[in-house]
């Protein structure tokens, strides 16, 4: 489903990413690391935000060559995300919505499944840190993404959120067999239970660590 | 998707740009009579040169709407925008276009009034330069912006000379500032000691074709300290970012000292300046005043903020009716020194109040 070849990624003279070959299928993933090892880093070049030298495929689909095409099969749920600050969470559903061809109906299941129908008209600067968590994991869910990355997802948000972010992400997964990659520091075996493998960011690659998270 | 071009990307651009769009129409429908606009129009009509500066002018606002509307694209808040590019073709041109041609829209309609006269006055060759800026203004930016959202976000690089500093050198406090400044806002750092060297330069030159006391220098000073406000403003932003260091035991008097280095270092350049041009007909202790004077003043107006919880819009106008004030102050002839020991007070008090949590930890 999602393949990476030769992915090089330096910071001044630091090499934060150095991936030769990595092919993700369809199925949940779980990147670990610790702090700076470049998590984050390798879910902005996979999902074309920040640049790298190699080429990454999604169903044959090159992010080089078509990133149009690329960019509509996945996206990215930021750790910390940020929004302008006068749009309100109406503004930016039917923006993505319309961006990721979203259709009303998928919209208003994200807007339940994260409560978020009181915010709808409330502009970003009045929202809360758990609020722009959920808008963000809402806005990656939306049209079809065939891989959804989520940075630290489990963190601020609310239990019920949560509950029904997982249940989200199973249906996901089960209809329309979108793959997860997930970067995660929370102990969460008790909300995620069935990654397919759990990968480890090692001096600048990623090693497969098991198949199943501990 | 119109209103959410013109929410991220018009609007923020008119707001950022009001106090020179206020001064343009100020001088262009307060100053000027529409006789005058009709001459100057005439005359860039039918001279070529004068229609091309005309057009490198107009270019130029084009440069600095691309510009802005760049930066707010690779802004992190703004990430969300680059969806854009997931549009149909079609929309996202119209997208793209529409947030341009929005901020285009005061030399857009400056080009249609020269382009009247032009066409009245048979000046086909300047129409025709006119006439291809119109399209070429909306177009060029939203090419360069389509390459921008497709692809990935251009990086920040720190220079060779910097990266040197920060592997070599740990920082000191009072240099915080500066690096703050040179990596995010060495734009207002050059056009503040741009505008200061001016008022310095600009007063001087009274002193060479007369002589004057030292109510002329007094208030070249003035201007030349009042300049560095974006800094000031700035300082204040960049102290909020330090508020997570205020519980770390510093003793008062360092942080007392940081601040002081860092202004000290961030005004040398007027202290030199001044030096240089300053008159011999006044006494060399007038300088000194002069200079303490405005430092003192920097100092005080860094301080206020924290003196009292200013909203934005309260702090620009304590700046300027502070300047009033001492602008009439100083054409009384009131003294200098006094002024300078109050500005020093102030900040002393303030900046005693700001660690005053962490000098009672101390003790």
């Amino acid at each position: 489903m999602l393949e990476i070849t030769r992915l090089r990624k330096t910071y001044s003279e630091r090499t934060v990413l150095d991936i030769p070959h990595m092919v993700f299928e369809k199925g949940a993933y779980a990147i670990k690391g610790s702090n700076g090892s470049g998590k984050t880093t390798f879910f902005k070049c996979i999902c074309g935000i920040a640049g790298f030298e190699g080429d990454c495929l999604i169903e044959g689909v090159s992010m080089k060559k078509e990133p149009v095409a690329y960019r509509r099969l996945i996206s990215l749920a930021e750790a910390e995300p940020q929004f302008p600050r006068f749009l309100t969470l109406n503004d930016l559903l039917r923006f993505v919505g319309k961006a990721r061809r979203a259709g009303d109906l998928q919209i208003e299941e994200l807007k339940e499944a994260f409560d978020l129908e009181s915010f709808m008209t409330q502009p970003v600067r009045t929202w809360s840190s758990g609020m722009l968590k959920k808008a963000a994991l809402a806005l990656a869910f939306m049209g079809n993404p065939k891989i959804i990355c989520l940075d630290e997802p489990f963190t601020t948000i609310d239990r019920p959120s949560l509950r029904n972010f997982i249940e989200l992400a199973a249906k996901y997964r089960r209809q329309y067999g979108t793959a997860f990659l997930i970067s995660s520091h929370v102990k969460d075996a008790h909300t995620w239970r069935d990654y397919d493998a759990v990968y480890e960011i090692v001096n600048a690659n990623l090693v497969i660590r098991s198949g199943q998270d501990e | 998707m119109n209103s959410v071009v013109v929410k991220t990307l018009s609007t923020p651009f008119y707001r950022a740009n009001a106090a020179f769009f206020m001064v343009a129409i100020y001088v262009a429908f307060g100053l000027m009579r529409g006789s005058d606009h009709i001459a100057i129009a005439q005359m860039i009509a039918v001279s070529m040169p004068l229609s091309a500066f005309a057009l490198l002018l107009l270019s130029a606002y084009v440069l600095k709407t691309f510009l802005f509307i760049r930066n707010q694209l690779i802004h992190p808040s703004y990430r969300v925008i680059r969806e854009a590019a997931l549009f149909q073709p079609k929309e996202m041109w119209t997208f793209l276009a529409v947030a341009q041609f929005t901020v285009n829209l005061p030399v857009l309609f400056y080009a249609l009034f020269v382009m009247y006269f032009q066409a009245a006055m048979g000046a086909w060759g300047n129409f025709l330069a006119f006439f291809c800026f119109i399209p070429l203004s909306t177009a060029a930016p939203c090419l360069l912006y389509r390459n921008l959202i497709y692809g990935p976000l251009p990086e920040k690089r720190l220079w060779t000379g910097r990266r040197i500093i920060d592997k070599k050198f740990c920082k000191p406090q009072f240099t915080w500032f500066l690096f703050h400044l040179a990596d995010n806002k060495p734009g207002n750092l050059f056009l503040t000691k741009l505008l200061s060297f001016a008022s310095v330069g600009a007063f001087a030159l009274f002193h060479a074709t007369d002589d004057y006391d030292w109510r002329v220098a007094g208030l070249g000073a003035l201007f030349a300290f009042s300049a560095n406000l974006p800094l000031i403003i700035e300082y204040n932003e960049f102290d909020r970012l330090m508020q997570v260091f205020r519980n770390v035991p510093v003793k008062a008097w360092k942080g007392i000292a940081d601040v002081a280095a860092t202004w000290f270092i961030l005004l040398i350049p007027e202290f030199l300046l001044s030096w240089r041009l300053f008159p011999s007909s006044l006494p060399l202790e007038t300088y000194f005043i002069l200079m303490g004077f405005g430092y003192a003043f920097c100092l005080a107006l860094v301080q206020i903020p924290l003196l009292r919880n200013w909203n934005d819009k309260a702090l620009i106008r304590l700046h300027f009716f502070t300047i009033i004030s001492l602008f009439i102050y100083i054409l009384y002839g009131f003294s200098l020194l006094l002024l300078a020991v109050l500005f020093a007070i102030v900040f002393l008090y303030g900046r005693i109040g700001y660690y005053r949590f962490i000098v009672k930890k101390d003790n």
